[in-house]
């Protein structure tokens, strides 16, 4: 007991002195690695050492006995105060240091997400994993383990918002597939629960077109979600997948999301009454999905295309008679889907209420002003940017041995253009 | 100025996105083992079946408003 109480006590005193700079945390990392073993077989005395250890000085040896600490099961009382401590720790740590042990890292987060929600708190965890995302990667451009966790605890917070701050970051830089798919499949739901629903197609997109030799579950989730979206968004959805899509999920996707597909086919109809009750047929399975209240907003969103439809058609029309005509109960009722729908800049037109006529009007943007042309400078600036990254990306990638060798014997299905100067046998 | 839906899905203006060549093959980046895709679909095995999707809004917005 005593030998041991001294070793801990030697590990302390080396994290207390060899904190201060690059070479010496370098040296304290390769004690700390001799000494992941000893650690764990203590993690159930450390608890009282941390106090002992600044998290900001000394955040690399922090973070090892942190890691060891939370590595073994543990009561609920001592999972409250764990909780304090990993929070406290991830807001007050040195982002260099703990760059120096990223998978010991991910891990202490891991257990204070899985911990937290066990505790039936997520809200705990929404501000200190945003700040561990922001302390672990390279870049904007990196995606982390901890994207999706904190995406998680956002949907299960319903803290959308603050989920939104993190998906406007453009990802290039993936590590694992799970990861990403994910990270897509909740931030679509983040968006959906903002309303910002072509961010949310891009990302459902994104899941059901990722490269897959397995079809994911996590892509079944994303189509069902990508076919009610479509159809609240754009009032239509399309069978066909782009030709990029993986095999596995061309093939075995639709078998998954049959109720989905017959849900787009029923609104394809246009009719009201026959969507209702093709909804309430199928509404079992639409809660088990979760996916009932999306639902719900599909068949609501039919309301607004037919009304949508009328302003192809009519300059004015009574309330009454867009209330017949789209199948509402009355002309109240039609005049609170079209306030609604000029408040969201989905129609244009004037109500006169003395006499109940709506006036469809013309889309006022003339695309002259200097709002719009900053508009479209940014979005020229940003199409720039990408195109200058993809290229890069590209010329990156023509250098992989895998991908070469891999075209190199594909070569006589493509186009000679296609892989000028690849030799049709390319052996490394 | 609300920008233009874009459907994802959409048709490409070359050809018809029906249309899959059988004769390329998916550069399966991401695929396990080597083997190439699976021959027949089982139903009962989807990759990461584990994954967390139980949460309480299913973004029923009808009592909004």
């Amino acid at each position: 007991m005593m030998v041991k109480m001294n070793s801990v006590d030697a590990l302390v005193a080396q994290i207390q002195g060899l904190s201060g700079n690059s070479s010496d945390i370098h040296q304290l990392h390769g004690h700390l690695k001799q000494s992941e073993q000893f650690l764990h077989s203590e993690s159930t005395r450390l608890a009282p050492v941390l106090a002992q250890l600044d998290p900001a000085k000394h955040s690399l040896g922090y973070l090892y006995l942190l890691e060891a600490l939370t590595s073994v099961p543990f009561s609920k009382e001592r999972a409250n105060e764990l909780v304090v401590v990993v929070a406290g720790f991830i807001n007050a740590c040195t982002a260099k240091q703990i760059r120096l042990a990223p998978d010991k890292f991910i891990s202490v987060c891991r257990r204070f997400k899985d911990q937290v929600m066990l505790l039936e708190a997520p809200m705990r965890a929404v501000a200190p994993l945003l700040t561990a995302i922001q302390k672990l990667q390279p870049s904007t451009e990196h995606l982390t383990t901890l994207h999706p966790d904190f995406l998680l605890v956002c949907l299960s917070t319903k803290c959308y918002k603050t989920g939104l701050c993190l998906l406007e970051d453009n990802i290039s830089e993936v590590d694992q597939p799970r990861d990403f798919f994910l990270y897509c499949y909740y931030g679509g739901m983040i968006c959906i629960g903002q309303k910002h629903f072509r961010k949310a197609l891009e990302l459902l997109h994104n899941v059901v077109t990722a490269p897959m030799s397995t079809l994911s579950a996590i892509a079944v989730e994303a189509y069902k979600k990508y076919i009610l979206v479509s159809l609240i968004h754009l009032g239509q959805f399309t069978t066909s997948f782009p030709k990029y899509t993986s095999s596995a999920a061309q093939r075995s996707l639709k078998n998954y999301c049959q109720p989905y597909l017959e849900l787009a086919n029923s609104y394809s109809t246009g009719k009201i009454s026959e969507l209702q009750t093709f909804v309430q047929m199928n509404r079992d399975k639409f809660v088990v999905d979760t996916n009932f209240g999306l639902v719900k907003q599909v068949v609501s969103s039919m309301y607004k295309r037919n009304i949508q439809r009328l302003t192809q058609t009519y300059l004015t029309l009574s309330l009454q008679d867009i209330a017949n005509t789209v199948q509402l109960s009355s002309p109240k009722e039609a005049e609170m889907h079209v306030l609604q729908m000029i408040q969201d800049g989905e129609i244009y037109a004037a109500i006169n209420q003395k006499d109940g006529m709506v006036r469809f009007l013309e889309d006022p943007e003339q695309y002259k002003t200097c709002e719009m042309i900053e508009h479209v400078d940014s979005s020229i600036q940003r199409m720039m940017a990408l195109s200058k990254k993809l290229t890069a990306m590209d010329e990156k990638m023509s250098c992989d041995p895998s991908y070469v060798s891999k075209a190199g014997r594909e070569r006589q299905r493509f186009d000679f253009d296609d892989f000028d100067g690849v030799t049709q046998r390319f052996n490394l | 100025m609300k920008p233009m839906p874009v459907d994802f899905f959409g048709e490409d203006d070359v050809g018809s996105a029906m249309d899959v060549d059988d004769d390329v093959e998916t550069l399966e980046i991401f695929g396990e083992g080597g083997a190439g895709p699976i021959a027949a679909v089982d139903h009962h095995r989807l990759a990461d079946n584990d994954f967390f999707n139980s949460f309480e809004d299913d973004f029923d917005d009808s009592d909004i408003n």
